[in-house]
């Protein structure tokens, strides 16, 4: 046996690895199919995947070579001397350090930079050049984009030389314009892994991602008003066209007198990516020349600064990770800050018709954090890496990590959002005290925002998979997040103050479940569901109760107006709600007695706020002290209604509502009351105070629970009523916990109901 | 198979291990494990690549659930006392990964402030085991830069920062050199003799017969062999603690 059959020739390295590139670039979407296929969700054959994604690179390569077609005869009509050129320089220019940085995918997530395995592939007998050559052309082979490069040129010499030149130039000059792209753009990634630190090289892997990821979104939202842009941009690039700009047009073979050739173009082209060729090349043998790992520059990175930030250990390392790691700010911030911005592109025409008053800049600024936080919250867990281990080492490691982060994050928000509003502040001076609850309003908020889409953490597994929440969970994480920033930039407070009830209150659901699912973040097989029944079943049945009520009101039923069917609507829904979640509950071995009663064991009572009536005194006892307390309150309701009369509008308003109720004829006025009195006050105890009050007395406990559920139960009555009907809701939490039984609320529900409707 | 008995009056073990069972989805991982490891002892955990000893560190740990079967150490179920287990559990894996932009210091006090400790005393408290394991004059350096030797040591001082009753250790000496390894073996035989109970799993039968009193051998997720390492070997008539390892696993688990 000789050598000659055992070492494989160059071009068969090259074949080798460019095949196993090919694979790495299906591979990614095959595995994300399969691992779909394997927890029993849908799975698209990976054909169609990848079919999209060539699509994609197909349409961005042929549009962004019409984009600079257009921009330079826009250009032209501007001013015929240097601003053609000058557009097609930046044009061009930037599509080709797009290309440079797209790599073998734009990687985002910079905790985890692709392994290279050189070292290993460096122990078989194939010469290094040979490696290295296939290395850095394999970005061709993994990524569409590259692949539909040669169309970019090809489009722009078929608009200047009619297609079958068009033809020749994709083929002669695209393709060895590609290939010098994905040489230089990987000999950049080279020097990076071997010659940076692993803290700056996050960071470098990560700005040439999201370079290429915001340049691929920029191209396709250029399009949509092109001709405009160039002639705004026309007027800032005419100040500087006395700068030696190169001449672009010679790439194209146009000569100054204005004449195509075709052969100008096509050499200078190769000339152009010879050089690129030629210095990847450089730039990758120079990288190499010290080893194919890296190594310290000097004996030891010591570490130069640490600066004490407050006593919580986590929440220090947080801050450290944001002053030490450069790849921080593009994951926590830049990446985000840019997602957040593309949804504000998609929502301009709702915001502009909305930016004359404060509310509306400060609803802007807390719409782009609410994107922000809704992009940064799932990253939590990937970006600690493989050093999860550490955590799981520690008493509650995971739970307090999550807090840090979540808070860290709401930090990060409440910054940037602070920034807006500040400027809001010295724009509108003598709206700072609106500004002012707005900024509070948009912290709380935040914070449980963040603590909401921080349980939507995607795990890294130990094979290296990301194993993402279900798509139930994101919904339940999104639904009402909007509310807050469409309230206050519209001016709808109402809107916003439900926004923050209801962010607060899904929070908690969501971590009631999360905290129950993260022992098992490891161990999916043993993940069982939290004990029924859980905020969220409350949540969910409030929440189908309130739908359906307002879709049969505004489609089903045109006359709404007629009051009995008003009532009839909502009794049915309210009992339809209370069937099927007890039908839902009872599935899961919670049976009515269990919502109705609520056992000494179960109620944990704190000393001083709550007392244990359970047993002391009996059933009949309670109730009517129960319907006692409700009417005492109906009646306190008047008195408030009374004081409300002190601002003329608003007084104005309760009188008109008032004149329609007696306008009414006796039949609907007794279908009201009998809806009110007898149906309601048992679907509304037994959904608010049976299943969430209870629910939320385990997640908060204590007074806070008593006021949350209050201000949920009161969110979904009108404006006017919120304040006796919280009053209401936190007196039936109060009498619930300490009665052990839901009867006496029902009753003091029922009293109030009749007592307000009454005089 | 014989068993060998432990010695005449044992203390209360510190961990015990119930008819065990772990399965990830149809795949079995652990198939009815028993045993137990006795307080101040050093317990070798014996098995070739993939016979489950990482599966047992983790349910250890509380990091996964068993399937059925009872875990406890130290009277606390492994999995539904896990907060407070880890108060007096100290775990090295195998490779240990750290974050890149802390020093090995600031990790220290991290893990020092996350299990409640006051740290400048633990700080000071596992300064003279720094010293030993010569990471002093690197300690103010990035750990993830650290070499693979040194991230062992590093992880090590992680696990006895809090002074743990049981100290697991995946693979410990994997990755050192020659002086470090020997380094390893002093300090297991000096934390066990200041009555802390170790348990570490290897490959390497030499280590077992050097440091452990006791040793379970496992393969394929089964226990195959239990007990005293004097007991063992006396049970198959005084041969190498390598040549009973070879013959146990290359036994045929029946099935």
């Amino acid at each position: 046996m000789t050598d000659r059959t055992a070492a494989p020739g160059f071009w068969t390295v090259v074949l080798l690895l460019l095949g196993a590139a090919r694979k790495r670039g299906a591979g990614r979407v095959r595995r994300r199919l399969e691992l779909r296929r394997k927890r029993g969700g849908l799975a698209a054959p990976p054909v169609l995947a990848i079919v999209i994604a060539v699509a994609f690179a197909l349409v961005l390569n042929i549009g962004v070579a019409v984009e600079v077609a257009i921009a330079v005869s826009t250009a032209a009509h501007v001013q015929a001397g240097t601003l053609p050129d000058i557009v097609a320089f930046i044009l061009v220019a930037w599509w080709c350090l797009m290309m440079i940085c797209q790599g073998e995918e734009p990687q985002l997530d910079t905790q985890r930079p692709r392994n290279p395995v050189w070292e290993w592939l460096f122990t078989h007998p194939a010469s290094p050049a040979a490696i290295f050559f296939a290395e850095m052309i394999a970005p061709i082979a993994a990524n569409p984009v590259y692949l539909t490069a040669p169309l970019f040129p090809g489009v722009l010499y078929g608009i200047a030389y009619g297609w079958p030149a068009g033809i020749t130039a994709g083929l002669l000059i695209g393709i060895p314009v590609a290939i010098a792209l994905a040489c230089m753009g990987k000999a950049v990634e080279i020097w990076v892994m071997l010659r940076l630190s692993p803290r700056v090289r996050g960071a470098v892997l990560g700005l040439m991602g999201w370079f290429a990821f915001a340049s691929m979104l920029a191209f396709f939202f250029l399009a949509t008003s092109l001709q405009a842009n160039v002639t705004m941009a026309a007027r800032w690039l005419l100040r500087v066209a006395d700068l030696p700009w190169p001449p672009t047009r010679l790439l194209l073979g146009q000569t100054s007198s204005g004449q195509y050739v075709f052969w100008l173009g096509l050499s200078l082209c190769w000339l152009l990516a010879a050089i690129l060729i030629a210095g990847a090349f450089a730039l990758s043998v120079a990288s190499t020349r010290r080893g194919l790992t890296y190594r310290s520059r000097t004996a030891a990175d010591r570490v130069a600064v640490a600066i004490r930030f407050g006593r919580d250990p986590l929440h220090r390392k947080e801050l450290l990770w944001f002053q030490r790691d450069g790849s921080a700010l593009v994951q926590a911030v830049l990446i985000p800050l840019s997602f957040a911005a593309v949804q504000m592109f998609n929502m301009r025409d709702v915001i502009s018709d909305a930016t004359s008053g404060w509310n509306a800049i400060c609803g802007v600024a807390i719409l782009f954090g609410t994107y922000f936080l809704i992009f940064l919250g799932p990253k939590s867990l990937a970006s600690e890496g493989q050093a999860l281990w550490i955590a799981q080492t520690w008493p509650r490691g995971l739970e307090s990590l999550l807090k840090a982060k979540a808070k860290l994050w709401a930090e990060i928000a409440s910054a940037i959002v602070g920034v807006v509003l500040l400027y809001t502040a010295v724009r509108f001076p003598s709206d700072l005290g609106g500004i002012l609850v707005v900024a509070i309003a948009w912290y709380v908020f935040a914070r449980s925002l963040a603590d909401k889409t921080v349980t939507l953490a995607s795990v890294t597994s130990s094979s290296g998979e990301t194993e993402k929440p279900s798509a139930g969970l994101r919904l339940a994480a999104g639904l009402g997040t909007f509310s807050f920033a469409v309230g206050v930039m519209t001016g709808q407070w109402n809107f916003a103050v439900t926004g923050i009830v209801y962010s607060q209150l899904t929070a908690a659901a969501m971590w009631q479940n999360f905290r129950h699912r993260l022992p098992f973040l490891m161990d999916p097989w043993s993940a069982t569901l939290p004990p029924a029944p859980t905020l969220l079943h409350a949540m969910v049945a409030i929440a189908a109760m309130v739908e359906a009520i307002s879709f049969l009101m505004a489609t089903a039923i045109g006359s709404h107006h007629i009051v009995a069917i008003r009532a009839l609507v909502y009794a049915l829904c309210a009992i339809g709600a209370t069937i099927g979640v007890s039908t839902f509950l009872a599935g899961r071995g919670v049976a009515q007695r269990d919502i109705w009663l609520w056992s000494s064991s179960e109620r944990k009572l704190r000393p001083h706020l709550e007392l244990d009536l359970r047993g002391e005194l009996h059933v009949v006892t309670l109730i009517a002290a129960g319907a006692g307390l409700g009417a005492a309150l109906g009646l306190a309701g008047h008195l408030y209604a009374l004081g409300l009369h002190w601002w003329p509008d608003v007084g104005r308003v309760l009188d008109m509502g008032r004149s329609q109720l007696d306008a009414l004829v006796p039949g609907e006025r007794s279908a009201m009351f009998t809806m009110s009195v007898l149906f309601a006050p048992f679907a509304e105890e037994f959904l608010f105070r049976g299943l969430l009050y209870r629910a939320l007395d385990r997640e908060w406990g204590g007074w806070r629970a008593v006021v949350g559920s209050a201000a949920f139960f009161a969110i979904y009555h009108p404006v006017l009523a919120w304040a006796p009907v919280a009053a209401l809701g936190m007196m039936n939490a109060v009498i619930f916990k300490s009665a052990g039984r839901l009867a006496p609320a029902v009753a003091a529900h029922m009293a109030y109901n009749a007592v307000v409707l009454t005089f | 198979m014989s068993e060998a008995s432990l010695s005449p009056s044992p203390p209360p073990p510190l961990v015990s291990v119930e008819n065990l069972v772990k399965t990830f989805g149809d795949k079995p991982a652990l198939n009815g494990v028993s045993f137990s490891v006795p307080t101040g002892q050093i317990c070798g955990l014996l098995g070739p690549n993939g016979s489950g000893k990482t599966t047992l560190f983790r349910l250890l740990m509380g990091i996964l659930k068993a399937t059925s079967g009872r875990l406890t150490v130290d009277g606390l179920d492994a999995f539904e006392d896990r907060v407070e287990l880890k108060r007096c559990i100290g775990f090295l894996p195998d490779e240990p990964v750290f974050y890149a932009y802390l020093s090995a210091r600031e990790t220290l006090q991290l893990s020092a402030g996350m299990h409640g400790l006051d740290v400048p005393a633990a700080m000071a408290s596992i300064q003279p085991l720094t010293d030993r394991m010569q990471l002093s004059e690197h300690i103010d350096e990035f750990a993830e830069e650290y070499s693979r030797g040194m991230k062992k040591k590093l992880g090590l001082l992680l696990a006895l920062l809090h002074r743990p009753k049981l100290l697991i250790l995946d693979e410990p000496t994997n990755g050192l050199d020659v002086e470090g390894t020997h380094l390893f073996y002093d300090l297991i035989v000096d934390i066990a003799a200041q009555g802390t109970t170790v348990l570490f799993s290897t490959h390497l039968m030499d280590q077992v017969a050097r440091l452990c009193s006791h040793v379970v051998v496992v393969n394929r997720g089964a226990l195959i062999a239990k007990g005293g390492v004097d007991a063992l070997r006396s049970a198959h008539g005084e041969k190498s603690l390598e040549d009973i390892f070879r013959e146990l696993t290359q036994t045929p688990v029946a099935s």
